[in-house]
């Protein structure tokens, strides 16, 4: 049911952890949305000016328009299922899930409520570079995508070996759906979907029982490699994104985040330029953008706000994005015999020093 | 808001070249002596007091230029000349200038091909790629004071613009050598609200009344229109060292240095939203070198004689990339959307 335009959405927030806090802090700069409560097993709630429920039902069942849904991979499908179900629209965090089996639910009672929006936080398809960089291989200057190249990698992180994130039950996975998997939203924003799975797993440090390391190479039916590292025993912060084209190229460095570990978000555009003969030359001009503010994450926002109450399609991070990405993540799971889902691929942990 | 830098080979030496560049400026500087003092005479010569636009408030005296009056906004830290002609005046003389017909006959002619290269080829793919980005859709261009007309018919030939209009030129149209054809002239009452992407290259700076150029802006641009333009900003790595020294400073082409705070409110107050705000200029480390080997005795700037003497090429490089990157050089672009 589409709201009325001049009335504010009521937000919940079930989860209010480091992500939801995030989300609940943007709510708060948005005029049209209004948190009415949040949810919090753990009591991260405390002292906030909304009331508090210690289960999500009391939540869903306090009026919220929407609920965003910010708690460990393991939980967001019934929690998102409950509330699609009551009619509710729902912003979920990535990964959708621990498996593909749980979009494929989640879907589900997406179909059984066609009026309830239901959208993905893949995030980085809002941040400025990427949306330049699309720009640009949308004008179609610079000839056809022929490859991409992503590297994504943090340094684990404090008492990253007892994480949740690193646990299989709870998370699905290690760094690939972690982190990994917006690299995978990448790919697809640029080249579509990818046929052909291959991917190293690894844990090269870390005594978790999933990957800490994720070397994966994908193709698909038009001839576009891509080609992913994610890392978890990366020292030095790192995102970068390389997009090569016929005539030219793009490339993403540093990616802006509350931290700002990750380094000035930068995009750097070449055109080729070519010798008397036609062939390329090295090193071609290049422009270099920088980027100063992270809008990334009211942009996500306002769209959201902006399919419901103009009750229009989810665009970006839609459950058939959430489809395709996951589904990725599975094959890319089962194409190593030797990755650490088998018994066989068990490396030895890492010595903590 | 975005910052871009270019790295590309354009050169001082190639779009400025001596001796031919000394002489324009030798014109140029008798001929701004005569308008400062008078001595020319076009009608409504009269100089007249100019407050800063960004504060409403009188700058103060700082240096004089081939007799004009430069003077700081204690506000803002703008550079703007006063008193000033007015724009009439401004039109008047430039219709019969000296130092106009040798830039447009002798100058543009010898440094054609390099500014090709080195400003207008880089000018076109970046129009370009802010059609991309911000107006897919965008059909009608419009040039403000178009002062490049082998660039608006470039600009014409890419097809990727169903209109492309210069508004008002700086001057008559006989008088450029390459005129623009006259189905792409206009005055500004034939695109008011219709303008998709409006170019303001080099204009602010050498009008009389800036914030009325930006107001015109304003109406041109329809809602949602992209206004793009070029200038030359007093916080840039030339001025800032250089002051009144700086070899590139001439009050009639250089009336108005704003700095970068005073840019972006006086661009945010005509009721733009900035997009991108760069200063992507590739000759202020040149041209301040350039400078001290000819000037021995310019005070205060002993560490960048230094600089200059032991560094090296390569160290000016990373030099005026570091200044592109921050927002440090002179020479200054926006890109700003019609609220
Ligand atoms: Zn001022």
């Amino acid at each position: 049911m589409p709201l009325s335009r001049d009335r504010r959405i009521k937000a919940g927030i079930v989860g209010y952890g480091r992500m939801g806090k995030i989300r609940g802090a943007c709510l708060g700069r948005r005029n049209e949305w209004e948190l009415i409560g949040i949810c919090d097993i753990q009591n991260h709630g405390m002292g906030c000016d909304v009331p508090v429920f210690r289960e999500w039902s009391g939540l869903l069942s306090a009026g919220p328009d929407a609920v965003f849904v910010c708690t460990p991979n393991r939980r967001l499908p019934e929690v998102v299922m409950d509330a699609v179900s009551r009619g509710i629209h729902v912003f979920c965090e990535k990964p959708p899930g621990c498996t593909l089996e749980d979009v494929i639910r989640m879907r589900e009672a997406e179909a059984a409520h066609p009026g309830v929006k239901l959208k993905f936080g893949f995030n980085h398809r809002y941040h400025a570079a990427v949306q330049d960089a699309k720009a640009i291989v949308d004008s179609g200057r610079l000839g056809r995508v022929m490859w991409v190249r992503g590297i994504y990698g943090k340094a684990g992180g404090s008492r990253y070996d007892q994480n949740w994130r690193n646990r299989r039950e709870l998370s699905g996975g290690g760094i690939l759906i972690d982190q990994g998997i917006h690299m995978l939203d990448l790919f697809r924003l640029f080249c579509d979907d990818f046929e052909e799975v291959k991917s190293f797993l690894t844990r090269s440090y870390w005594t978790v029982e999933v990957e800490d390391n994720a070397f994966v190479l994908l193709r698909n039916s038009r001839g576009q490699v891509a080609m992913l590292h994610s890392s978890a025993t990366q020292w030095q912060h790192r995102f970068m994104a390389e997009i090569y084209l016929e005539r030219g190229y793009l490339a993403i460095t540093g990616i802006l985040s509350s931290t700002r570990t990750y380094g000035r978000e930068t995009l750097r555009v070449a055109r080729c330029q070519y010798d008397a003969e036609g062939y390329p030359q090295p090193n071609p001009e290049e422009t270099i953008t920088y980027y100063d503010e992270d809008r990334s994450w009211e942009q996500e926002i306002d769209d959201f706000a902006r399919s419901i109450l103009e009750d229009r399609p989810v665009t970006v991070g839609g459950s058939s994005d959430a489809y395709q990405v996951m589904s990725l993540v599975q094959q890319i799971y089962t194409a190593d015999p030797l990755g650490p889902r088998s018994a066989a691929g068990e490396l030895t942990g890492a010595a903590m020093p | 808001m975005k910052a871009v830098v270019l790295r590309d080979d354009l050169r001082e030496a190639d779009i400025r070249p001596e001796p031919l560049y000394a002489e324009y400026k030798a014109i140029l500087e008798n001929e701004s002596r005569r308008i400062f003092d008078g001595s020319i005479r076009i009608e409504n010569r009269e100089l007249l007091p100019f407050d800063c636009p960004n504060c409403g408030k009188a700058p103060v005296a700082e240096f004089e230029r081939w007799g004009a009056q430069y003077c700081r906004c204690a506000t803002c830290a703008s550079l703007l000349v006063s008193p000033r002609p007015g724009q009439e005046a401004l039109d008047a003389f430039r219709r019969e200038s000296r130092a106009g017909r040798f830039w447009e006959q002798t100058f543009a002619a010898a440094t054609g091909a390099a500014r090709e290269h080195g400003i207008f080829r880089p000018r076109l793919q970046w129009l370009l790629s802010i059609k991309d980005r911000y107006g897919p859709r965008a059909s009608v261009v419009a040039d403000y004071r178009s002062k490049y007309p082998t660039f608006l018919e470039a600009l014409c030939d890419s097809g990727e613009f169903p209109q492309v209009v210069s508004l008002q030129p700086e001057a008559p149209w006989e008088k450029l050598p390459l005129a623009v054809r006259p189905e792409r002239r206009a005055g500004p009452e034939a695109l008011l609200h219709r303008t998709d992407i409006l170019t303001l290259f080099e204009v602010i700076e050498r009008v009389s009344n800036p914030g009325e150029v930006l107001h015109l802006a304003r109406e041109l641009c329809a809602p949602g229109g992209v206004l793009v333009l070029t200038t030359t900003s007093s916080s840039g790595f030339e001025y800032q060292l250089l002051g009144g020294s700086a070899p590139n400073l001439n009050p009639l082409d250089r009336m108005n240095l704003f700095s970068i705070d005073a840019l972006t409110r006086l661009i945010g107050k005509a009721g733009f939203e900035i997009l991108e705000l760069s200063t992507p200029g590739r000759l202020d480390v040149a041209t301040v070198r350039k400078t001290l080997e000819s000037d021995p005795d310019l005070p205060g700037l002993s560490f960048w004689r230094y600089f200059f003497r032991h560094c090296g090429e390569d160290a000016e490089h990373t030099l005026q990339e570091f200044l592109q990157q921050y927002r440090l050089s002179s020479h200054v672009r926006v890109v700003a959307r019609r609220q």
